[in-house]
């Protein structure tokens, strides 16, 4: 008998939960395949070591980006590579739930769900990732009080007010934490004159990267290609300069929540001052961020216990629930 | 007088209406959601949202993190 199953298809990392077994995987959306053959060469965590360092035959890609898949084909193979992995065979058909951006398009939400029925999967359906967090975030939703959850993934960042178990406003841009590691690149590439990778941002962002100023701050020697010469150079770079550079990303997600503050109906602005909102995701970790979106909007922030994995916490608990829950799928309720 | 043959045709055929009318009945009283029906999946819907039924999904997985924190994994 297959064991159903929730995906949190991230464009960063992917998270699968096997019903009555907990989180089974986690590791990052990466897929290498050889471009002679289209064969998949590896999945996750050896993957995305290879970013950036392949020979020409090789390509290691993010298939998803923004949440969107960008690729159909090489999705498809993703999923069917993680259910095999997770137990999923021709004879064993789960029934899988997945997350997905709010934002997310009619064509979009169908090739996700085709994606995942021709990987092996008996029923596809799939879940809002704001809705997802707040399950997984363990807020009351259950009760009449708004509660506010604020999701910053790599590709999407999604606020929504969620009350008696529906939404009650909800705002989603498509900028992420990945947009924060490419004004890294930009930066550098313009002030410096050098150039560094994704990774090598992604390691600034988390080394030295703050959203608003912080006690203790040091800067960091970066490694890059020097543009005109062409050879390896070091330069030092300051948080200062790292918060200068993401400045324009952060300010996009904070606006966004302050958005759907103002879509909030009056009754519920109380709730939020007692109660305050909470961050999910990995876009979350970002030294500063809860403090900034404070000091804009004036309501308390709070981080999850488990921000990086809320979402697909929250899809299981659907899971486990499935036909008491079946209400909160996208398709259901359209 | 109606012969036998003709009385149990009518017999049959006033069967088979009763029949018919009484499965309809049948089946809208079915699709027909009861006042309560409603009220009753709300509730159900809410009470699988209750803090109590999500504990055992997330206390789980702090399990399995306290458990990552021992011995390394070969």
């Amino acid at each position: 008998m297959a064991r159903d199953l929730a995906i949190d298809l991230g464009t960063a990392n992917t998270l699968v939960y096997m019903k009555g077994r907990g989180i089974v995987l986690n590791e990052p959306s990466v897929i290498a395949v050889n471009r002679k053959t289209s064969e998949v060469l590896a999945t996750g965590h050896e993957a995305w070591n290879m970013i950036g360092r392949t020979p020409g035959y090789i390509v290691a890609v993010r298939p998803l980006r923004g949440g969107a898949i960008t690729d159909f084909d090489i999705t498809e193979r993703m999923i069917r590579l993680l259910l095999q992995r997770v137990g999923v065979s021709r004879f064993t058909r789960p029934k899988v739930v997945i997350c997905v951006p709010s934002a997310i398009t009619e064509v979009e939400r169908r090739a996700v769900t085709d994606a995942t029925r021709r990987a092996g999967a008996s029923d596809a359906q799939l879940i809002e990732q704001p809705m997802a967090a707040a399950i997984g975030a363990e807020l009351p939703i259950d009760e009449p009080v708004g509660n506010m959850v604020i999701d910053i993934g790599g590709g999407t960042s999604e606020t929504a007010v969620i009350s008696l178990g529906g939404v009650v406003a909800l705002e989603a841009i498509r900028v992420g934490s990945f947009d924060i590691d490419a004004a890294i690149q930009t930066y550098v590439r313009r002030e410096h004159g050098i150039a560094i990778g994704e990774r090598t941002a992604e390691e600034i962002k988390i080394q030295i990267g703050t959203a608003a100023p912080m006690p203790n701050e040091r800067g960091a020697q970066v490694r890059g290609r020097d543009l005109v010469t062409g050879l390896p150079k070091n330069i030092d770079l300051s948080a200062e300069e790292v918060r200068f550079a993401i400045d324009e990303v952060v300010s996009q997600i904070v606006q966004s929540v302050t958005r759907c503050l103002s879509k909030v109906p009056p009754e519920m602005a109380q709730d939020f001052l007692q109660r305050g909102m909470y961050l999910v995701g990995g876009g979350g970790l970002l030294r500063g961020l809860s403090q900034r979106i404070e000091r804009e909007t004036d309501v308390p922030v709070r981080m999850s216990p488990m921000p990086l994995e809320a979402v697909v916490l929250g899809a299981g608990h659907c899971v486990e629930n499935y036909q008491v829950l079946r209400s909160m799928f996208m398709g259901a309720r359209r | 007088m109606i012969p036998a043959q003709t009385a149990v045709v009518i017999f049959a055929l006033l069967a088979l209406g009763c029949g018919a009318a009484l499965a309809t009945i049948l089946f809208r009283q079915q699709r027909q959601t009861g006042i309560y029906d409603g009220i009753e999946n709300f509730r159900r819907h809410i009470d699988a949202l209750s803090p109590e039924a999500r504990r055992n999904v997330v206390s789980k997985q702090t399990q399995m993190r306290g458990g990552d924190r021992g011995e390394p994994r070969p």
